[in-house]
């Protein structure tokens, strides 16, 4: 007896650390941190209802010309999901080299539409349309910069819709990088009140984009087998898709899904493609640089820097691209932030060292706004891929309770899981604190 | 007889292209070198599975085809779809579905049996008649709700299947991505869906018939079909789909 009520005792006094999210509360299936990157949340673990999104896309029309390589650019598209009725806003913003339409941004849509909300979703400034497109300088990867264009669009893309919504109030959101745009976008709306930006929600932020950077550079490199400094990206592919196809025969009918490659994991944990650990980690490698490769060619280009291009170099439109395709998957995003972005940015603010640009292109900048402002909240992973040593204890030491830390999910894996997306409807619902 | 001159005529208009392009060579300019230069890169790659190594020696061609396609699909094809979805109700777009595809289990059945999958030729054959009766000439896929799963095969595949290589890379007008193989095969099955002429469309002077069903045809294959040309935001696109198609095309043809 006496002791059953201890036990009783113990547990009613650990209820409230109970109440904190440990792995035995929270169940998103996925435990490795690369595995949760890559397959993200299967299906049966996500809140996106199969109900229809109205989604419509619209397009604004470029800042400038494209060279003719280019041609199939013709302006920055985003889409929207728009209520009947009065409804509050959210600009959802995409995260590195994703566009409107990815698979994240189109499940966050889904489910805040169905929340309620009026969704706009903005391709990332590193998004190649938007490189193209919509960025003043062609060359993204600074943060206060690329900012302004974002908040541009939003004014560009709100001004093609409003006459047929009724907006309440808006709201800011985004993953990955669109986070940390997502916060220096409520920064420049503090200042220029286009908005009035009630809540930004950040979901897996990094704290300086250029650590996180180093942190991905190292993947392709560390994870996938080189030779002569090379990565044998191609037979690091070759055998991932053979095997995952050997690994998995579908049940006939199954198609290549969203599913595949959960089932994939799940049917053949222990022997399957991903029991290699660094099948996912080099396949987060590998698709980081493929973004960055395409960065570098594009704003090489845009901006004629002579870097893997020769200066003046005008492309054909059917001209062949295979060198360029090749060297700039040899580019590091670390090289292209020290040997283009950085004396880029050098000529246009003389004063600042590169230090000091590394600096600004991280929440260390924006700090005190981060503190000050009550309606601010950041979503992340204990097990988070992006951040360097100690930048997860900054975050909690600097939101105190205006951050979630969920144990598992690694980098955006639980974005749409059912707890994830409850937090967030919950967040961007409750009232305005003062 | 007519299937081969059927594929022959295919071939035939193809060497033609070919030549058109393959002979449009301009002088090399020269340029400064830039900061960063890859000699080694500009070798063939040591990777034997790099991404850019496809056997690809018609790549001038295939490049302004890709963009052509691009092209057409952007000011004609997507318009004429979005117009499509615009005036058919979803029940009735499934329907058109389900009733091409139902036809084309006759190629499925064929590339079966030739392939010698007794089982799979079975299923196939079950699926065609029960989709074609209780279906309703197929525009309901019963088949499929019974557990009779369709079995995809096309002449591509099977010839694959019988040990022919894939051949050069070859974007095909219209078509897309393809191979020298998959292009015969798809010659082939097209040649042996006109033969069989389930529609009966031989009969009488039915052109008009044969058009608009080959038209609504073609959009509906192109509604199953997401991709979109330029918005995987690579500059790298042609390199990187021609070889997600080899990767693709091995795997189907293994299975």
């Amino acid at each position: 007896m006496q002791k059953s009520i201890s036990l009783l005792l113990g547990l009613l006094l650990s209820a409230s650390a109970w109440s904190a999210l440990t792995p035995d509360n929270y169940h998103y299936p996925i435990d490795d941190k690369y595995d949760a990157t890559v397959i993200g949340t299967p299906p049966e673990f996500s809140a996106v209802v199969s109900k229809k999104t109205p989604v419509k896309v619209h397009t604004i029309k470029s800042i400038g010309n494209v060279p003719d390589l280019f041609w199939y650019d013709d302006g920055l598209q985003f889409s929207t999901a728009l209520q009947k009725h009065k409804a509050p806003l959210v600009f959802n913003i995409a995260g590195t080299g994703a566009a409107y339409d990815s698979a994240k941004m189109i499940k966050v849509q889904a489910i805040l539409y169905h929340a309620g909300f009026h969704v706009i979703n903005i391709s990332s400034p590193t998004y190649l349309d938007f490189l193209l497109a919509a960025s003043t300088s062609h060359m993204p990867g600074y943060a206060p910069d690329d900012a302004k264009d974002i908040y541009r669009v939003m004014q560009q893309a709100y001004d093609m819709v409003k006459d047929n919504i009724e907006v309440s109030e808006f709201h800011i959101t985004g993953y990955s990088l669109g986070a940390l745009h997502s916060a220096f976008i409520a920064n420049i709306d503090k200042r220029e009140k286009k908005f009035n930006l009630q809540k930004v929600y950040m979901i897996n932020p990094p704290v300086s984009l250029y650590n996180s950077v180093v942190v991905l550079d190292r993947l392709a490199y560390v994870d996938i087998p080189s030779v002569n400094g090379v990565p044998q990206a191609g037979t690091f592919l070759d055998h991932v898709i053979k095997k995952l196809a050997k690994d998995y025969q579908p049940k006939r009918g199954v198609h290549l899904d969203d599913d595949f490659l959960y089932h994939a994991y799940k049917e053949n944990r222990g022997e399957g493609v991903f029991s290699d650990k660094h099948t996912a980690a080099g396949l987060i490698g590998f698709s980081f640089r493929l973004s960055s490769g395409a960065i570098v060619f594009a704003s090489d280009v845009m901006n004629n820097v002579g870097y893997i291009v020769p200066k003046g170099k005008i492309f054909k439109r059917n001209e062949n691209l295979d060198y360029y395709a090749r060297a700039s998957m040899m580019v590091t995003f670390q090289e292209y932030v020290d040997d283009m972005l950085i004396p880029m940015l050098q000529k246009k603010y003389p004063n600042y060292t590169s230090q000091d640009i590394i600096r600004n292109t991280s929440l260390h900048a924006i700090e005190d706004f981060m503190v000050s402002n009550p309606n601010i909240h950041i979503a992340t992973n204990r097990d988070e891929v992006i951040l360097a040593d100690g930048e997860l204890a900054y975050m909690e030491s600097v939101m105190g309770d205006k951050i979630t830390v969920y144990p598992t999910g690694g980098h955006c894996g639980n974005i749409d899981y059912t707890v994830n997306a409850r937090d967030m409807v919950a967040f961007l619902k409750g009232g305005v604190a003062q | 007889m007519n299937i081969l001159s059927g594929s022959c005529r295919v071939l035939y208009v193809m060497a033609l292209l070919l030549c058109m392009t393959g002979c449009a060579t301009e002088p090399a300019q020269t340029y400064s070198e830039p900061q960063r230069v890859f000699p080694e890169l500009k070798k063939p790659p040591s990777d034997p599975h790099a991404v850019v190594n496809v056997y690809d020696p018609l790549e001038p061609f295939n490049r302004s085809m890709y963009n052509f396609n691009a092209r057409f699909d952007r000011y004609v094809f997507l318009p004429v779809l979005r117009g499509y979805e615009f005036i058919t109700p979803d029940i009735a777009q499934t329907g058109v579905t389900n009733f091409f595809n139902n036809l084309r289990e006759v190629n499925n059945l064929i590339n079966n049996v030739l392939q010698g999958e007794v089982i799979d030729s079975s299923v196939t054959f079950g699926r065609f008649l029960i989709n074609s009766t209780v279906g309703v000439l197929g525009v309901w896929d019963p088949a499929t709700k019974m557990g009779l799963f369709v079995r995809e095969e096309d002449f591509g595949q099977t010839l694959g299947k019988w040990g022919v290589g894939s051949g050069p890379y070859l974007v095909l007008p219209l078509f897309g991505p393809s191979s020298v193989r998959d292009a015969s095969g798809l010659a082939f099955d097209y040649a042996s869906n006109y033969q069989v002429d389930l529609l009966d469309l031989d009969d009488a002077n039915r052109d008009a018939v044969r058009f608009s069903v080959t038209a609504l045809q073609s959009i509906d294959e192109r509604q199953a079909n997401k991709f979109r040309y330029y918005e995987t935001g690579s500059p790298f696109e042609y390199e990187l789909i021609r070889y997600m198609y080899t990767q693709m095309r091995d795997i189907e043809v293994e299975k």
